[in-house]
């Protein structure tokens, strides 16, 4: 059961429901009178302990004293606290017409307001609106950046895999550097090696990357260098992907040549 | 040259859980200094003694959640390194993944899967950060590179001639 209900207090709370006598329940309380300095809040969820004959209407509220164990069956019900921007209405003597207009208070932020501060209410909902709208748009160009970097063959980190795959998958590399083959980028200080070096150039209106990264096996390590090129599928080709042992024979096992 | 060239997998969990406590216990330090002034009871005096109660207090505990952070997600991190054989950004966001996860298992499965992803994402995001950084590094220098950028390759010097692609001829250098 949901009451709109207008005011800015707990004063006024209790006013509008007659429950001078109810105790509210303590958290509630807090909620309320904390509530006082809630300008921009535009409900306030608020548990409250009443009886159950409350809105029959037929009653005087609020008067029986609460002795009896039954009739101060607690029941739960949420009540949305709305502030208000207007002052707040004066005493209103029957029921009926202050449930009026509690609904009538729902019905706009703006009501009630004189227009210099609907200008400034709507200032201030349109600066927050960019500013969202602007903290969006950042983090989906990040996301964006990343998926094409993650997801796509035709960034660095789709043609290392791709390199890498091939050099795994090559009899001579596997024979010279020992079978579980692992590959990484450069060493960072903090023992990151996940960066793989390249650089993007041109030539003659074409892209091409080129990349360097690094093998080891049980046996030996080796530095892989690959070039790709953009061919006419727009998909990245190799130009070349050569793997070149470190330590003292020097072999170079050529992957790939297509120039 | 020879921490160089070293593994750096297994040792990098100390050296990551050690990092992460010292960054958490800073920024514990700043943070709860800030807030133990706030509560403390009025007067200069009092309060920077609030100050350094709640920093005493808290700071390292929240290092020592940091450090909890930093070497399960090292740990995870190398794991998957020697699973996958291959050091990428997916290591990083995945271990990132499974650490909130493992961190909130206590929880329920709807808390783990919650910062499963809370931890991907924002691994995710520090990965992109750095993949743009470097990305806007290399452009600054990208002028230069196309000067040098003749194919002026070492091994396979220019081979237009080779009839075979499996020469394994030692070459010099």
């Amino acid at each position: 059961m949901n009451i709109w209900m207008q005011g800015r207090n707990l004063a006024l709370c209790k006013d509008v429901f007659r429950l001078k006598q109810i105790s509210l329940h303590a958290k509630c309380c807090h909620k309320l009178s904390s509530s006082q300095g809630y300008e921009n809040a535009r409900a306030l969820q608020l548990h409250v302990a009443y009886l159950p004959n409350l809105h029959s209407g037929k009653r005087k509220l609020g008067t029986e004293p609460f002795s009896d164990p039954n009739v101060l069956r607690q029941q739960l019900y949420t009540i949305s606290f709305v502030p208000t921007r207007s002052k707040s209405t004066g005493k209103q003597s029957s029921d009926t017409s202050e449930k009026r207009s509690l609904v009538e208070a729902r019905e706009s932020p703006y009501a009630g307001l004189t227009p210099s501060q609907k200008v400034k209410e709507a200032g201030k909902d349109a600066s927050y609106t960019l500013v969202i709208v602007v903290g969006l748009a950042v983090t989906g160009f990040m996301f964006y950046m990343i998926g094409r970097e993650l997801f796509s063959s035709q960034s660095p980190s789709g043609v290392y895999g791709d390199a890498l795959k091939k050099c795994q998958a090559s009899m001579e590399v596997t024979a010279a550097l020992g079978e579980p083959i692992k590959g990484y980028g450069e060493t960072t200080r903090r023992g990151r090696r996940r960066h793989v070096s390249h650089t993007e150039f041109e030539v003659n209106g074409v892209p091409h990357m080129r990349m360097r990264f690094y093998v080891e096996g049980p046996y030996r390590k080796a530095t892989v260098h690959v070039e790709v090129e953009k061919g006419e599928s727009g998909k990245y080709e190799y130009r070349y992907l050569f793997v070149e042992t470190e330590g003292y024979p020097h072999r170079t096992f050529i992957l790939e040549d297509n120039r | 040259m020879e921490e160089y060239a070293r593994d750096p997998c297994p040792w990098r969990i100390v050296d990551d859980c050690g990092g992460a406590f010292s960054m958490g216990a800073i920024g514990g330090a700043f943070f709860h200094s800030v807030k133990g002034f706030r509560n403390a009871p009025s007067g200069h005096y009092r309060r920077l003694i609030g100050s350094f109660i709640a920093v005493k207090e808290r700071a390292p505990i929240v290092g020592g959640n940091f450090a909890v952070w930093g070497g399960l997600f090292s740990a995870i991190d190398c794991t998957l390194v020697y699973v996958r054989k291959k050091e990428d950004p997916w290591n990083s966001i995945t271990s990132g993944a499974l650490t909130g996860a493992i961190l909130s298992v206590r929880n329920g499965t709807g808390a783990m899967i919650g910062s499963a992803i809370i931890g991907g994402v924002l691994l995710a995001l520090i990965e992109g950060m750095g993949i743009m950084f470097t990305k806007i590094s290399a452009d600054q220098f990208n002028p230069a590179n196309r000067i040098m950028e003749d194919p002026s390759q070492m091994p396979p010097p220019s081979q237009n001639t080779s009839p075979f692609f499996t020469n394994q001829a030692p070459q010099y250098q």
